[in-house]
């Protein structure tokens, strides 16, 4: 089976989906190429590895209620090969900042429309809330995401579909729990930001509103 | 009413000229082309949130697009059916909207939402053209522009599917709207 892996976070390199890909790749046991599509100028690059690939596997954030407007357009891009890759599987996994999983089911539909316009085979939607820290925590405070996600590298590997444990690991809380309501009510996940805009000297400044006339 | 219409179309249609037409007569109306346009992606490094709070980094024709936005009353984006949903244009500028709400999050109807930046922003609606009419690919775009829009708490106008054709304009109630 080859498989082609993409990058679908605008931060490419840099960004938690790539940390989630290579732990994917650790649980494939193969070296992996990742193609990140975060430049047009790089989407040739990674169509060439589309087409080559029995399985198209993208880790993908979730941007505006959807996927980041570079990976629409790298699907555009794509479509017009849609004969060549008729046929072929392809997986997604989403994961979003926000906490909660259900963030992320309108882009599991999108995305699977669009598996459904090229003809795809398409594997389980993985889902994951609360990712922004991943690149930032040390992996030993991650170790059950880290498991879980490579897991999905491991049936990728045996040409299986996702496995359930990995699918129901990733996506809790699919709702926010009344505690942590009231938690992010008092202000609970602002603890970050507010740090960052100290650190940048832009506190006093956070609420203006530059466009105005 | 100040009214900006986003076209986000990758084609070209008379109809978007007939809706410019019909809706410049009471209102001043703003129309940038955004296939025209030189907006940079999002790439997500939300100096918008923790350095320049509000400004996106990109000085290039996003600063136009945000102040068509922000400034005015209402906003219209259209948009083709690209493979089920929105074109890759308007994806682009829906994710460069992120400077107009504040980086911290609160809770709305049990769900994660960011605080707001702007006191009111635009009422807002869409037209969705599909030459094939899909009903299934309408319902998904215009459910996710609605929770799209859940970010930004702006009043919902409504959505209208179209064909294309010059003559569609009789068929928008969106349009009505503003009449």
């Amino acid at each position: 089976m080859n498989l082609t892996l993409l990058n679908g976070s605008p931060r490419g390199d840099g960004s938690n989906s790539k940390v989630m890909l290579k732990w994917l790749i650790e649980g494939y046991g193969k070296e992996g190429e990742i193609y990140n599509i975060n430049a047009v100028s790089k989407h040739e690059k990674a169509i060439d590895a589309c087409l080559s690939a029995d399985i198209i596997y993208l880790i993908v954030p979730l941007y505006y209620d959807s996927m980041p407007g570079q990976v629409m357009k790298f699907f555009e891009t794509l479509s017009e090969h849609k004969e060549q890759l008729e046929g072929k599987t392809i997986g997604f996994f989403i994961h979003s900042g926000f906490p909660e999983g259900q963030q992320s089911y309108t882009l599991k539909e999108i995305l699977e429309n669009i598996a459904k316009k090229f003809n795809f085979n398409v594997l389980t939607t993985v889902i994951r809330g609360g990712s922004e820290p991943t690149r930032l925590m040390p992996e030993s405070w991650q170790r059950k995401n880290k498991k879980a996600v490579m897991d999905i590298g491991r049936c990728l590997k045996e040409g299986q579909d996702i496995s359930l444990s990995s699918h129901n690991t990733l996506i809790k809380p699919v709702k926010l729990s009344a505690i942590t309501q009231i938690a992010m009510k008092f202000g609970a996940s602002n603890i970050y930001w507010r740090h960052e805009l100290k650190k940048n000297g832009a506190l006093n400044k956070s609420f203006d509103k530059p466009y105005l006339n | 009413m100040k009214v900006t219409i986003m076209d986000s179309t990758l084609n070209d249609y008379k109809v978007i000229e007939k809706i410019i037409n019909n809706l410049s007569v009471k209102n001043t109306v703003t129309y940038p082309k955004l296939k025209e346009k030189n907006i940079a992606y999002c790439t997500g490094c939300w100096n918008c949130w923790t350095k320049t709070p509000g400004e996106c980094v990109h000085k290039d024709d996003t600063v136009e697009m945000l102040t068509s936005v922000v400034n005015a009353d209402a906003v219209i984006y259209i948009t083709e059916n690209s493979l089920g949903t929105m074109t890759s244009l308007m994806k682009k500028a829906l994710d460069k909207h992120i400077p107009l709400v504040h980086p911290y999050i609160t809770v709305v109807k049990g769900e994660s939402r960011h605080w707001d930046r702007y006191d009111q922003l635009p009422k807002m609606a869409n037209i969705f053209i599909d030459e094939n009419k899909n009903k299934d690919d309408y319902k998904l775009f215009d459910k996710h522009f609605q929770r799209a829009m859940l970010n930004t708490k702006a009043y919902y106008i409504g959505s209208d599917m179209i064909t294309g054709k010059e003559g569609d304009i009789n068929e928008l109630n969106t349009i009505k709207w503003f009449s």
